[in-house]
């Protein structure tokens, strides 16, 4: 499961981030930033439209023919040298990290962040079996320290500020590891320095470490992980044995169909024309790097999503996050309220997606957006969100007709069907509502600015509308009795 | 029950039964040329604020051993340069490396339009450990191994070697989205272009 | 389309324009309603901060996630009301009524129109 256990529904958990003064302020700050960063230098590229549309297809042409890649793909792996690891479901895949890590009798692994690890829960899956997994991005290790969630697909601790990030590496560093200074201040440049000193006795020790992958290149074999910090090529370089979890989604075919993707990614990602680091590697290179090379191949719902005409295509996302920067819910409520490792746009349809809409929470996520659009507009492959979440909203409705007693907006839309179905119905219905005007104007004493009357507060199903907006009151005629009554308007 | 390889191999057959696997895909756009490939190289390197230096073959020892002095050196073993007071990387371990100062290396390629040097890691780049331990890493590139953009280096680099592509030291924007150089890999990235 | 900037209209008020996120993003009109707005005589056009945001509405978003709904078009009246406009102008029915219920609940004295009455306006 990629949601957190026990999660409300996304109103709820909105409502309450935001009520989060603290939280609001930091995502605003850090989502505005984010954002200008990433429209500079994706100005600076002339073809970006036609970079989007190459990276798109060379997504889009992986996964309508996924068997094949797959099967070349391990090909390729097995003859570099590499273990391949098939999973159906996320306690699979637990399962082989924590074998592999067993047979080398270790306690603890290093872990460069990855999503796939994150959505299968692996953390947690080796905690049971007495192994500790080191989260080694700042922003992971800022959550695992903190005990928190992440927050976002990129930058996982987007809701805490410097201050707050002090405060969880002087309690809890300490802890599990090399303390953080006594004199630690909440400069950035001292909190990373910090970080650095913490993990880098790990680094040095570890024997296992285990990572995912933003690309596998069916043709080669090769794995490829981008990343900024260095700590990716610390895990995938020091230690004897390296595991790698790979949603079956990651595939390209070849080798050149990397170069549209690093082109996109980093500048939709952090907002740079290149990340610090991108490291590759196919199965072992004798002398250099791990001996030990595994990669377990994950659907854990990835079939589910592929067999879904409209909902395919975000089995192309490349988890850059443009579209949580953009997105107006986002920046206002956060990660946490989508109760998933995948927040945001791209989460209120990939959940859904991997998971399907039997629970409530997850069938929350497809109405979490206003469809403005600013998702698909930045999506570096093209993934069109909005009708995704409209077609997913479909599939809520379609899993509740069959219910005993049909909720309330489902009667609401039954109404509207029937009365705008028919002219004479429809008459009846304008005139219910012109009359419903004619007493707002009588006896409402709230009018809009320029004096149509208008709607206060009202109780049951409209205070969800009123209680902090007005309501235009309806007009005492419509449109089509108006155009009856002075012919088109020649008769006034 | 089947095994999980059938099983997802299956699924993924069963879900595309029905789909094309037909997709055109269009080739990439170029980026317009630009005339001077390695001063736009050095501009975008120094971006991520690293350090640049020109210079021409004749003095890029002494280029070389300023950019590491006072330092201790670890040098790959088929290195083409003489760097004085270096030691060679003879399988030294994590432990080891992390004692020593700065490492020399050579690059594959350099690519102008992003500033990245990659490194796939021969025997004048050494394996990856020795460029990723030491805090300052001092990376020579030929003015000839500059290309112009990612396709360009995607060409010419052989998958089945381990690549790191570099571009400009170590950073995070983890915290409030403010751009930190130096975490874990090399603090300072020293580019030498030499002529 | 038909080339027309200057359809006569008079209307001597500030106003601010919003240019929605289905004008913006769906049908694609770019900066046309602007190029008319700004041909009206008599008018104050002033921008709008952060006009390409979503206003907050979405349909029945504004009460199935009325809480986020709300924040968003309060924001966005914030921008509306930091113009100094007395007049908010859009092409989409449905933002005007969620935003002007919004600037009308605040007491703001900001009215809205829509494109189409402004463009009509002749004395």
């Amino acid at each position: 499961m990629s949601t957190f256990v026990g999660m409300p529904p996304f109103p709820t958990a909105a409502r309450a981030a935001l009520g989060d003064t603290q939280l609001r302020h930091n995502l605003a700050h850090a989502t505005r930033t984010i954002r200008d960063k990433r429209a500079r230098v994706v100005a600076e590229v002339e073809d970006w439209e036609e970079l989007r549309v190459a990276g798109a297809a060379v997504k889009e042409a992986a996964l309508r023919d996924l068997a094949t890649h797959l099967e070349t793909l391990e090909t390729s792996l097995i003859a570099a040298g590499a273990t391949v690891h098939w999973a159906r479901d996320a306690a699979e895949a637990n399962a082989i990290v924590a074998a592999v890590a067993r047979s080398h009798e270790v306690d603890e692994v290093v872990k460069v962040k990855s999503m796939a690890t994150q959505e299968i829960g692996l953390n947690e899956a080796l905690e049971a079996e007495g192994i500790a997994a080191w989260e080694t991005d700042l922003a992971e290790l800022i959550v695992q320290l903190g005990g928190d969630q992440p927050s976002h697909i990129l930058v996982p601790a987007i809701h805490r500020n410097r201050a707050e990030i002090r405060e969880i590496f002087l309690r809890r560093m300490g802890d599990v590891g090399r303390p953080a200074p006594a004199d630690l201040t909440d400069e950035p440049s001292v909190l990373a320095g910090a970080a650095r000193e913490h993990l880098r006795e790990k680094f040095l020790r570890a024997k296992v470490a285990v990572s995912g992958a933003n690309f596998a290149v069916a043709e080669t074999g090769t794995l490829v992980v981008v990343e900024s910090e260095g700590n990716g090529r610390m895990c995938l370089t020091l230690p004897e044995v390296l595991v790698s979890v790979v949603g079956i989604e990651k595939v390209v075919p070849t080798w050149a169909d990397l170069d549209p993707l690093l082109r996109l990614l980093p500048r939709s990602s952090t907002g740079e024309r290149m990340n610090p680091y991108t490291s590759t590697w196919t199965g072992v290179t004798p002398g250099d790097g791990p001996q030990e090379v595994h990669v377990v191949l994950l659907d854990n719902g990835r079939t589910r999503a592929l067999a879904d005409d409209v909902g395919r295509q975000a089995l192309r996302c490349i988890r850059c996050s443009a579209c949580l920067n953009v997105c107006p819910v986002y920046e206002r409520v956060g990660g946490h309220a989508y109760g998933s490792v995948y927040p945001g746009p791209i989460g209120a349809i990939l959940n859904p997606l991997l998971n399907g809409v039997s629970d409530e929470q997850t069938a929350s996520l497809p109405y979490a957006s206003s469809l403005c659009g600013a998702c698909f507009e930045v999506c570096p492959v093209m993934i069109d969100i909005p009708s995704v979440l409209v077609d997913q909203r479909a599939a809520v409705v379609d899993s509740h007709r069959g219910d005993r007693v049909p909720k309330a907006e489902a009667v609401a839309m039954r109404a509207a069907a029937y009365a705008f179905s028919d002219a004479r119905r429809l008459a009846w219905a304008e005139k219910g509502s012109g009359l419903a005007g004619r007493v707002v104007a009588r006896f409402g004493r709230t009018a809009l600015p320029g004096g149509r009357p208008a709607v206060g507060r009202l109780p049951g199903p409209g205070a969800a509308w009123t209680s902090a907006r007005d309501l235009p009151a309806p007009p005492a005629e419509s449109f089509r009795a108006w155009w009856a009554r002075t012919d088109g308007g020649r008769h006034e | 029950m089947s095994d999980a390889r059938s099983e997802i191999l299956g699924r993924v057959r069963s879900a595309l039964a029905d789909v094309s696997p037909a997709v055109a895909v269009p080739a990439p756009p170029r980026i317009t040329p630009v005339a001077d490939l390695v001063a736009l190289f050095c501009e975008r390197v120094e971006d991520y604020r690293a350090t640049v230096t020109r210079c021409s073959a004749a003095e890029l020892a002494s280029v070389v051993a300023d950019a590491v002095a006072g330092l201790s050196v670890v040098v790959p073993p088929g290195l083409d340069l003489a760097v004085p007071g270096s030691v060679a990387d003879d399988d030294l371990s994590a432990a080891e490396l992390d004692a020593i100062g700065a490492v020399v290396t050579a690059a594959r390629v350099g690519i102008a339009e992003t500033g990245t040097i990659v490194l796939d890691h021969a025997d004048d780049q050494g394996r990856r450990a020795i460029s990723l331990v030491p805090d300052r890493h001092v990376c020579v590139v030929r003015e000839d191994q500059v290309v112009a953009d990612v396709p360009d280096a995607v060409a010419l680099l052989d998958p089945a070697r381990p690549l790191t592509w570099i571009s400009g030291p170590s950073a995070t924007s983890d915290i409030e989205l403010d751009r930190v150089e130096g975490v874990h890999g090399p603090r300072t990235l020293h580019v030498v272009v030499v002529a | 389309m038909l080339g027309v900037t200057d359809v006569g209209a008079y209307f001597p008020h500030r106003v601010t324009y919003h240019p929605t996120c289905h004008s913006l993003r769906m049908l694609g009109v770019g900066d046309r309603p602007r190029q008319l707005l700004e041909q009206v005589r008599g008018i104050t056009l002033v921008d709008l901060p952060g006009a390409e945001e979503c206003c907050g509405f979405g349909g029945t978003f504004a009460v199935k996630n009325a809480d986020t709904s709300i924040a968003m078009g309060t924001d966005k009246a914030r921008h509306v009301r930091d113009t100094g406009a007395e007049v908010l102008v859009a092409g989409d029915n449905s933002c005007l009524m969620h935003i002007g219920g919004t600037l009308s609940r605040q007491r703001s004295g900001v009215r809205t129109m829509h494109l189409a009455e402004i463009l009509a306006a002749t004395a």
